[in-house]
């Protein structure tokens, strides 16, 4: 996943600790902005095949119950998914999907350490070879911090969940991660949880049996997520860069007295010269005209 | 007579006294409540188990619900606090390392005066303080920021803040992972036991009355059960009236250390009940009563005024509007439904639903359904009053 998880870190101000040359491709890809998905002018948009950032916040959790041992619970994870809480930075929709499951890093969060072996194996076994553990909270904040995972699988009941929810917040508010579990296999409960914008699952503990289906379902998911929300960004930008460009359609032509069509040929033409996008010259030109006024 | 059965989710903490006392002096039975105790590891799976559906009731930080309405962490609101059920008992102590160098400063630990120690603080070291608290939206959190923040040696960047369970809040001491922490007791003096830290304010010095502890309920449920939620009210309202008895005390901290609901033994419960504070290793206690408040001066009545402080001060934090944030957090406290539901117990209500936080520097005699109650002091460290009144 190397070339496409440089282009798609989440924002850097949330890794102080960040090796510099990690911090510079973040520097160097934080003003990207998804391009229209529906472009007003097609045309206009030369670059708009390339790929798409969409900043979401660097955790991805996973969350399992201990506590339930209830016998409907592979019925559920068929039809539902598994247990999991997603966010985490866009895990790169344009990455080809066997590579990029299989490079996930994974931070596992278990105190047991015959647990954690099992996990381990289980993890690798399904091909996911980077794989972290942490026996306690404690190093929980420094490896998030420095290891930047793509996934954390944690027991709902363990009490370092709480250092995650931190995590998640100082991370980017706007597009943080959201907690999805259920413990119980209860169709209500399950309804009223993805009606919440959650999604809840019953996973019997982190065992090793449901270990890739927890992980693929939380992928998947993930991959949903993050393609909403970069069709959701990408919308927001076609509609403010139409509001610009009709803008600057109106300055010139109330000031050249020409018509519309010929305002949008000026503009156009503008951004060819200059190798420029037209929102661009149209940005310039509005603000431009709010100084001069 | 059919009990109903409710779940009330809670975590280990000698604050969820009048949940365990509610249960076991049977005031939720004589409620007509089946009342079930339902342990929770972290305060994210508490807020979703209750959001949920899974529990109906649960023990909650106070700015919980707030931080919820505000679309603040990673669970939506619509939750209601239906009673505050504890005021303080919190407190802020240093790791041995800082409290040395703190005392090269010249300052001497008194467990008051945060202006001091917020001054020793900054003077005693120039690196970072690395602070933990239970959870980013917590009355800890609110007070650490409202107190440091007003020294004009802080900086942002002078502090980190690091959320740590409190169970872990020794252990992180002990590691040097943090320098300073705020937690809820006892585990404030099992820090000072296991790793020498030394305790330097109780959190009433930084605001004398500061809601600690709610008791939330999913906003729809309680609308659909409002038998069930007043039953749930009296019940722990009883329970809280009996807590702040003094002669009660003892009784009331073997029962806490014997049942199933706490794993702690009697002498780290005993001081946060009887405000009998060891801050060092080898100091004689220092008596700090009434160091939490279950119910005395008005304890229980959630204020709709300290629904807007604790929403001013996470939309501080957090970069929100204000004025926003305010109309959002304010109905969230429900001093409606805890009126009607302990006015059948002839309890005496104040009259009005918000006060002037931090007016009051004495006990203060207000006007009230039965004539005046005494309510107060609520002074902030700094002096500042929070009008949310007009």
């Amino acid at each position: 996943m190397t070339t496409q998880n440089t282009g798609n870190r989440g924002p850097h101000q949330l890794f102080p600790t960040l090796p510099n040359d990690l911090a510079a491709t973040c520097a160097r890809t934080e003003g990207k902005y998804c391009e229209p998905a529906s472009a007003v002018h097609p045309q206009e948009y030369p670059e708009r095949d390339s790929f798409k950032t969409v900043k979401v916040s660097p955790i991805a959790q996973v969350l399992c119950n201990a506590a339930q041992n209830c016998t409907c619970q592979s019925m559920l994870c068929h039809k539902l998914g598994c247990s999991y809480s997603i966010g985490g930075r866009s895990a790169g929709h344009t990455a080809s999907q066997n590579s990029m499951v299989q490079d996930l890093k994974i931070v596992v969060v278990e105190p047991d350490p015959v647990k954690a072996r099992e996990i381990i194996d289980a993890l690798k076994e399904d091909g996911w070879a980077d794989v972290t553990v942490i026996g306690s909270g404690s190093q929980l904040d420094r490896a998030v911090r420095t290891q930047n995972p793509d996934i954390i699988l944690i027991d709902l009941a363990n009490p370092d969940r709480d250092t995650l929810e931190h995590l998640s917040l100082v991370s980017d508010a706007k597009s943080r991660p959201v907690a999805m579990f259920v413990d119980q296999s209860d169709e209500a409960l399950t309804q009223a949880a993805i009606a919440a914008g959650l999604s809840a699952y019953v996973v019997n503990g982190l065992q090793k049996d449901r270990i890739k289906p927890v992980l693929e379902t939380a992928i998947a998911r993930f991959r949903m997520l993050s393609k909403l929300q970069s069709e959701l960004g990408a919308a927001k930008q076609a509609l403010s860069d139409r509001k610009t460009i009709d803008r600057a359609k109106g300055l010139l032509m109330r000031a050249r007295s020409i018509s519309e069509d010929d305002a949008y040929s000026l503009l156009r033409k503008t951004a060819m010269d200059q190798g420029r996008k037209v929102v661009d010259v149209a940005t310039a030109l509005v603000t431009a005209a709010d100084l001069l006024r | 007579m059919t009990k109903t059965y409710v779940e009330c989710g809670y975590l280990p903490l000698v604050d969820c006294a009048p949940l365990i006392i509610a249960k076991e002096l049977q005031f939720a039975a004589e409620e007509g409540l089946d009342l079930s105790l339902v342990r929770q590891p972290s305060w994210s799976a508490l807020r979703d188990m209750l959001s949920l559906g899974h529990i109906d009731f649960a023990h909650m930080l106070s700015p919980m619900p707030v931080a919820m309405s505000l679309g603040l962490g990673s669970m939506p609101g619509g939750i209601d606090a239906l009673m505050v059920l504890s005021v303080n008992g919190t407190v802020t102590g240093v790791s041995a390392a800082l409290h040395k160098k703190m005392r090269e400063t010249g300052w001497m630990n008194s467990f008051d005066g945060p202006s001091g120690v917020a001054k020793a603080l900054f003077a005693a070291t120039n690196e970072r303080l690395r602070i933990g608290v239970p959870f980013p939206f917590s009355m800890h959190r609110l007070l650490l920021n409202y107190w440091l923040s007003r020294d004009p040696q802080f900086l942002q960047e002078r502090v980190e803040i690091v959320t740590i369970p409190p169970p872990q809040m020794a252990g992180a001491v002990k590691e040097s992972r943090i320098d300073m922490f705020c937690v809820g007791e006892p585990w404030g003096s099992v820090a000072v036991q296991q790793c020498g830290a030394a305790l330097v304010l109780p959190s009433q010095s930084i605001w004398q009355f500061a809601p600690e502890k709610v008791l939330g309920a999913r906003h729809t449920w309680v609308e659909d059960n409002p038998r069930t939620c007043a039953k749930m009210i009296r019940a722990v309202y009883k329970a809280a009236r009996w807590l702040d008895q003094p002669e009660n005390t003892p009784l009331a901290t073997e029962i806490l250390a014997h049942s199933q609901h706490l794993d702690l033994p009697d002498h780290a419960i005993d001081p946060a009940l009887s405000g009998h504070i060891v801050t060092e290793q080898g100091d004689a206690p220092r008596y700090r009563a009434p160091f939490v408040t279950f119910h005395d001066r008005s304890a229980n009545f959630p204020w709709r005024s300290q629904s807007r402080w604790i929403a001013q001060q996470l939309a501080v934090l957090h970069g929100l509007d204000g004025a926003k944030a305010h109309d959002a957090a304010a109905a969230c406290f429900r001093s409606d439904l805890y009126r009607d539901a302990v006015t059948p117990l002839s309890a005496d209500l104040p009259s009005a639903s918000a006060k002037v936080e931090g007016a009051m520097a004495f006990p203060t005699a207000v006007a009230s359904a039965h004539g005046e109650i005494v309510l107060g002091p609520d002074q902030f460290f700094d002096g500042a009053h929070f009008d949310f009144v007009t």
